[in-house]
């Protein structure tokens, strides 16, 4: 995968675990997105129940299409643009180091990077109706790096996480003691 | 009373339509360069391409036959009556 080109994969290096944040997260602008959608239908569903021949032979009956076009179109552009947001957060563990990609807007992202021995503790958070449902939560690194603390959204499974990667940092601590 | 030509709206749309154009190419951009194509991203693109294709579409096959050179009134009674609100 392309992103892979982004963290400069060393040679060494085995990948892990590529996350993303939970699929569910994504599920209520899904649906609002499809309410949006619905609304004009609706609208105009009940304008012509209430007056049958409505915008016909209406002069501003084009500037009607017009303005419902740029309704839908803006409606996929920022629903796609808040998908990328969604879609491009990404956690990548290796056997060296932990790599949290983060995409804010379409002009800005942020790669945060950990070395596995500087890992001190990791705290997963689940909390809530739904994250204790689908089992997603906040995974919290405190580091003893430049950054101190890295903490990722809403990834699945983050107290199984937790554990691999407080493995991880023990087998690389260990390493770097030994070598 | 205003009017305007029907063709400043046309055109005033073609002008959004650059703006949804380009950031969605980088959207697109964005995807194709680092998220990787997996089905999750292949389906969302493709219903989002479809609406915006067919919403594009619509617009075509309402408007066509459409004379842009007529004009429309906005406001139509603005500053013509003295009683705009029946006092």
């Amino acid at each position: 995968m392309d992103f892979i080109r982004l963290i400069h994969k060393k040679s060494f290096e085995r990948i892990l675990h590529i996350t993303r944040r939970h699929y569910i997260t994504f599920v209520p602008i899904a649906f609002l997105f499809i309410l949006l959608i619905l609304v004009p239908v609706i609208v105009y569903w009940f304008i012509n129940q209430l007056y049958p021949g409505f915008l016909i032979n209406d002069p501003y009956y084009q500037l009607v299409v017009l303005f419902v076009s740029l309704y839908y179109l803006s409606l996929c552009l920022f629903f796609y643009s808040y998908f990328i947001d969604f879609y491009l957060d990404i956690l990548i563990v290796t056997n060296d180091r932990l790599v949290d990609i983060e995409q804010r807007g379409l002009f800005a992202r942020t790669i945060s990077e950990v070395e596995l021995f500087q890992i001190q503790d990791i705290t997963s958070e689940v909390e809530g109706f739904f994250p204790s449902l689908f089992g997603y939560g906040d995974l919290i690194i405190q580091t003893a790096s430049a950054i101190p603390k890295v903490i990722v959204h809403d990834i699945p499974n983050p107290h199984a996480l937790r554990q691999e990667l407080l493995d991880l940092a023990a087998a690389d601590k260990k390493f770097h003691r030994d070598n | 009373m205003m009017s305007i030509p029907l063709f400043v709206f046309l055109f005033l749309y073609f002008a959004f339509l650059f703006v949804f154009v380009f950031f969605s190419t980088v959207n697109l951009l964005h995807m194709f360069q680092t998220g990787g194509i997996t089905l999750l991203s292949f389906i969302v693109t493709f219903i989002v391409a479809t609406i915006a294709i067919y919403t594009l579409f619509l617009t075509w096959y309402f408007l066509q036959g459409t004379e842009w050179q007529q004009v429309i009134e906005i406001l139509p009674n603005w500053g013509t009556s003295n009683n705009q609100f029946g006092i």
